[in-house]
């Protein structure tokens, strides 16, 4: 029986890390980019609301890293 | 027509069959969950879907150099082996959309082949310890590693954003479901359309149609990805409801939380070098998406029949594929017999599915599929 237990256990550390990575992204993004919202009419601080698209823009650079990954004339 | 164009042509329209069951299984993995919270529209997200799944066909023309990877001795595999087993893998995939569950049309297709194999080829055809490698094991490990990595995400997300289910932070994950939802399916499109490519090619090649070591034809790409496009597109409402509604009552951020997950186990497992199918992986973050989510509600149920359906994949498919191989290696007549049969059981199995239909319309009215209305406590097979 050949199980490449390295591959499996790289799958998985992979799959943890990268979802933690990209969910926390972007839910911090979302929490700058809502951090007004609650008062009244309020909208979020001029520097929460530049951080938050900084954080929803890493995402989208990651989700292009996943695209290249995809598409095998990239390689 | 002589009797090898005969055979293949119908090897041909019965894989394109079976890709088509395999869109419409799977179009739920990507799109379930962004259906279930409204971040798309049904119809919308299925386009979508399908879109991607035939780009995702024709950016990936690899051939397959095996069709099974080693789970069957493809030496001894012979077209009318490889139609049996294809007529195993649709049925038990119709079953199972039937009942609403979530399976892998991978090993539906290997547990055909294994059965078909089995009867045509004897006991050395089949390489049962790769079946232990690549399909039990990956089978235990994919709910599991997705389950845990979607169930911690969610639990972050929460943890950093208490109102994270109500406007305007819902909106925001909304959004980004909709982005990992479409690497999903396209994702899917240049693995599962390359299946399909890979099996018509070898038969062409093993008829002496072809040229060994040449790449699929232009019409085999174009079937290939137009069919599981339009068994994308048809949706296979019955899995959606299942998945987006019956496991666990998916809100956006646990959406968003479960298929950025799944895109992440996807991508690793297909570029690592240790295959995980996609069903299992979609469903297990999903899984994982209601646990992180504190007080949650998983129906451990539905997921209960669903890990059933999982084990019973194989040695069902097996069954199916190893009966039909046994009459079509009759010989011609045998092979006309099946795939009328093919036909029959896909008939029957449609029209059971009328009397409760499941549809773009009604997808997230319910967690329910049911199989008979007039009695539903007994039939009801998703609770």
């Amino acid at each position: 029986m050949n199980i490449n237990w390295g591959a499996l256990g790289l799958v998985a550390v992979t799959t943890l890390v990268a979802a933690i990575a990209v969910v926390g992204i972007f839910s911090l993004g979302v929490v700058a980019l809502t951090s007004g919202a609650g008062r009244a009419g309020a909208v979020p601080h001029a520097v929460a609301r530049v951080a938050g698209y900084a954080c929803i823009a890493v995402s989208g650079m990651l989700v292009l890293y996943g695209l290249y990954l995809i598409i095998p004339q990239f390689h | 027509m002589s009797t090898t164009l005969f055979v293949v042509s119908l090897v041909i329209v019965t894989a394109l069959f079976f890709d088509f069951t395999n869109g419409f299984h799977d179009s739920a993995n990507a799109m379930a969950t962004s259906v279930a919270t409204g971040a798309l529209k049904p119809k919308t997200a299925v386009l979508i879907a399908a879109i991607l799944n035939v780009a995702g066909a024709f950016l990936s023309t690899e051939v397959a150099k095996t069709i099974s990877g080693g789970i069957v001795n493809d030496a001894v595999v012979t077209p009318t082996m490889i139609f049996a087993g294809l007529v195993g893998a649709i049925l038990w995939n119709l079953m199972t959309w039937l009942f609403g569950l979530p399976s892998s049309s991978s090993h539906a297709l290997f547990g055909g082949l294994i059965g078909a194999v089995l009867i045509g080829a004897g006991l050395s055809g089949v390489n049962f310890s790769v079946v232990v490698s690549k399909i039990l094991l990956p089978a235990l490990m994919a709910p599991l590693v997705a389950g845990l990595a979607a169930g911690l995400a969610t639990l972050i997300l929460y943890k950093m954003i208490k109102k994270a289910d109500q406007e305007p932070a819902a909106a925001w994950f909304r959004r980004g479901q909709t982005v990992s939802g479409s690497m999903i399916a396209l994702a899917h499109g240049t693995s599962d359309g390359q299946k399909t490519m890979g099996v018509i090619t070898l038969v062409l090649i093993t008829a002496g149609y072809q040229e060994s070591g040449t790449g699929p034809e232009m019409w085999v790409i174009a079937a290939a990805g137009l069919a599981i496009g339009l068994g994308t597109y048809s949706g296979g409402w019955r899995i959606m409801r299942t998945m987006g509604k019956g496991l666990v009552d998916v809100k956006a951020p646990q959406g968003f939380a479960a298929e950025t997950t799944s895109a992440a186990a996807i991508l690793a497992s297909s570029h690592m070098g240790f295959g995980l199918s996609t069903t299992q992986v979609c469903s297990g973050s999903i899984l994982g998406s209601g646990v992180g989510k504190k007080l949650a509600e998983v129906r451990w149920t539905t997921a209960r029949k669903m890990f059933y359906g999982w084990l019973l994949t194989l040695p069902a498919a097996a069954l199916v594929g190893g009966a039909a191989a046994a009459i079509a290696l009759t010989g011609t007549l045998g092979l006309v017999l099946v795939f009328v049969a093919l036909l029959a059981g896909a008939g029957v199995i449609y029209a059971v599915s009328r009397r409760a239909p499941v549809s773009s319309e009604n997808v997230n009215d319910s967690a329910v599929v049911v199989i008979n209305p007039a009695n539903p406590d007994k039939t009801q097979v998703v609770v």
